[in-house]
């Protein structure tokens, strides 16, 4: 199967509507409506779950088209290290950037709006080493004209926002949250992640931060989620230290709310728990309720 | 002539210094370290000692061994007065008459400094060289006052041309009063008739406007100055409006251009000593500046006086500098049960803890933890201005 970006994928699923309508058959009617699959990889050795992890969910050059640019999106606001917990695995991050290479990316970006010295961020918590390694570029995101203005047609309260033109003309655009307990949204999961790729976080907080971040979720899709559960804070997150709990598990997925939701569950939650999983199912952004979600479970 | 060619070099390396080119962070303090004015009255008041006063030494030993010859050759300020002081086609040495008022306000600045409050710092040529130079950036956030002293000094050098050097300059006088000490050898041709008697009387009288300096330094600054944010590890405020030089070195150095001068005249006022001043989300919507970085420790390394105390990076990241409070009218999980907690999460202290109101957590600050360092400040989302602001220690 050729690899499909987001915009083909639009162009896709209208010829195929149209296909469906002109050739109507048993089998498309019965295949019409395929259950939101998220893939959970068991494991201790990360480059070799994400492989495998991707494999099963398609491969690389499903999601990556050769000659094109990828952006990849951790958590990589916080200065503090890999076990931490406050930032995505530079082993993940490592892999999903040699996995995009490998299938043929002309460049892989990961652009950042921090909330602290960005030098300090990429030293300390790793990822720094891990993008000069797999051949990243890692992009402070702190000038205005970095951002392009956006509006939301289904947003609630946010109805416009200052995006990073580096995410909003990805290519192929992987989401890399870091599961983590959260002390204003009580879990960041992928959805929140964006957070990082916006200009002005502080009208979120002061208009409904959970219905802001699911109207953002309804204009921004990324191509794949790829969300680390490795080792998850489960007490004073964002930042921590907080209690570590490691469910050893990464999360694939390209449904952002079907994934949030399983690592929501990691937490001893249960989706709707969360306020923007709940309000971004009922909105249509994805799928939050894990019954109507095929979980495939991998050990690697 | 080859003055002229030592003084135009001493004057670009001082213009370095101030400009802090150098790579090495102390060398930032060397110009006004350099004064055994600034120096001296600094060890009499805090007993310490940095290797950027090693230049004060060697001052002291030229004018032991020349008596004016740093004048003439390396300082500065006064080669820009003697340029000024060129200026003018005819030559006005009315002044030849004058007191020479230097002695004093030496005397009543090493007097002051004893007690721990130097009140002259200021009036030095080389901090108010360096001052004047290192306020050159943009926005002009620093000291007014050294670039205006600088300015009072060529102007008044182009009236009374040597007037300063010779009449007014506090360095000028303690190296008069350093050559003295070579003793009543062949050199005494060069003072006006001072036997022994004379010389006893003019020590004595020094000493008595030492003492009250001394006295008008007690009563003025021991009384404390208006609070103010100061920077991390600063002496304690009465002390620091004295201590500090106002060179500028620290509002030049900090990375993140939040030392800037306390203009404010209204409750006894600090007189233009650095004071912190944070931004807010406003002024700097990304990461970049507005607080105390918790990795930096340069207007530690940069102090001449040590009004800054000179801190490690591991004892500058307990110092305390003020603490957060937070107004609850104006935080918007207290006030409207938004989900917010910004201030915990860029805090590099913990030092906000969560309080539950109104269904959502809501921030109280630790003032055992709190250092005063302004992220938390700078990153409140609540508009138009934040709800959580750091006070100057002791005002909470």
């Amino acid at each position: 199967m050729s690899a499909m970006s987001r915009r083909d994928f639009l162009k896709a699923s209208a010829v195929g509507a149209a296909a469906g309508l002109w050739m109507p058959s048993r089998l498309l009617a019965a295949d019409a409506k395929e259950r939101v699959a998220v893939w959970v990889v068991e494991g201790t050795d990360l480059p070799a779950m994400v492989a495998r992890g991707i494999a099963e969910a398609g491969g690389w050059k499903t999601f990556v088209r050769a000659g094109k640019g990828a952006v990849i999106k951790p958590n990589v606001a916080f200065n503090s290290g890999p076990e931490q917990g406050a930032n995505t695995h530079p082993a993940l991050v490592r892999a999903v950037i040699e996995g995009c290479r490998a299938a043929g990316a002309s460049q892989v970006l990961i652009p950042e709006n921090p909330l602290a010295d960005f030098e300090e961020i990429c030293a300390k918590s790793g990822i720094g080493e891990a993008a000069r390694k797999a051949g990243a570029e890692l992009r402070l995101l702190n000038k205005a004209g970095q951002f392009r203005e956006v509006t939301i047609p289904q947003g609630r309260k946010l109805k416009r926002a200052a995006v990073a033109i580096d995410v909003l003309d990805a290519d192929c655009l992987v989401n890399m949250p870091v599961a983590k307990h959260h002390g204003g949204a009580t879990l960041s999961l992928g959805m929140k992640n964006w957070m990082g790729s916006v200009q002005d976080r502080g009208f979120w907080h002061r208009n409904d931060l959970h219905q802001c971040i699911a109207d953002f979720s309804t204009f921004l899709k990324p191509t794949l989620v790829l969300a680390d559960a490795t080792r998850i804070m489960t007490t004073n997150g964002p930042r921590g230290p907080g209690k570590i709990e490691r469910p050893n598990q990464i999360v694939i997925g390209r449904d952002p709310v079907a994934v949030d939701a399983y690592c929501a569950t990691l937490f001893g939650k249960k989706p709707f728990d969360i306020g923007y999983i709940r309000i971004a199912h009922e909105m249509g952004v994805g799928v939050g309720d894990l019954d109507q979600v095929n979980v495939v479970r991998i050990k690697v | 002539m080859r003055r002229t060619a030592v003084r135009t070099g001493a004057l670009v390396l001082a213009v370095l210094l101030a400009l802090q080119v150098f790579p090495w962070p102390q060398a930032a303090a060397c110009l006004p370290a350099a004064s055994p004015f600034v120096t001296g009255s600094a060890l009499l008041a805090r007993s310490v000692v940095g290797f950027a006063a090693l230049p004060a030494l060697v001052v002291a030993l030229l004018a032991i061994w020349r008596r004016r010859w740093f004048c003439r050759w390396l300082c500065p300020s006064g080669f820009l007065a003697e340029m000024a002081g060129r200026l003018h086609s005819r030559s006005a040495h009315g002044w030849n008459r004058w007191p020479a008022f230097g002695p004093w306000i030496a005397g009543l600045g090493f007097g002051s400094a004893l007690i721990g409050y130097p009140v002259f710092l200021w009036m030095d040529p080389l901090s108010l060289f360096n001052g004047t130079v290192s306020a050159l950036r943009w926005p002009v956030t620093a000291l007014a006052l050294p670039a205006a002293g600088l300015g009072v000094l060529i102007l008044f050098s182009m009236r009374y041309p040597g007037a300063w050097c010779f009449r007014f300059c506090p360095l000028g006088a303690v190296q008069d009063g350093l050559h003295r000490m070579r003793g009543r050898r062949s050199g005494s041709s060069e003072t006006s008739g001072a036997g022994p008697d004379e010389s006893r009387r003019r020590f004595l009288l020094l000493a008595g406007a030492g003492a009250i300096g001394a006295g008008a330094a007690l009563l003025w600054f021991q009384r404390g100055v208006r609070r103010a944010l100061r920077p991390p590890g600063a002496v304690e405020g009465g002390r620091f409006a004295a201590l500090c030089a106002r060179c500028g070195a620290c509002v030049r150095a900090c990375p993140q251009n939040i030392i800037q001068a306390d203009s404010a005249l209204a409750g006894r006022p600090g007189l233009y000593a650095p004071e912190v001043r944070y931004g807010t989300l406003k002024t700097h919507p990304f990461s970049v500046g507005g607080y105390c970085a918790d990795g930096c420790n340069r207007c530690n390394q940069v102090c001449p006086t040590g009004a800054i105390r000179s801190l490690s990076l591991e004892q500058k990241r307990k110092a305390v500098m003020g603490t957060a409070a937070v107004d609850r009218s104006l935080c918007i999980a207290w006030n409207t049960a938004a989900y917010c907690m910004v201030c915990d999460e860029v805090c590099p202290y913990q030092a906000v803890r969560s309080v539950e109101s109104g269904g959502v957590s809501c921030p109280e600050v630790d003032v055992s933890l709190c250092r005063g360092c302004g992220q938390c400040q700078v990153r409140c989302p609540a508009d138009p201005q934040p709800a959580i602001v750091v006070h100057p220690a002791g005002s909470v």
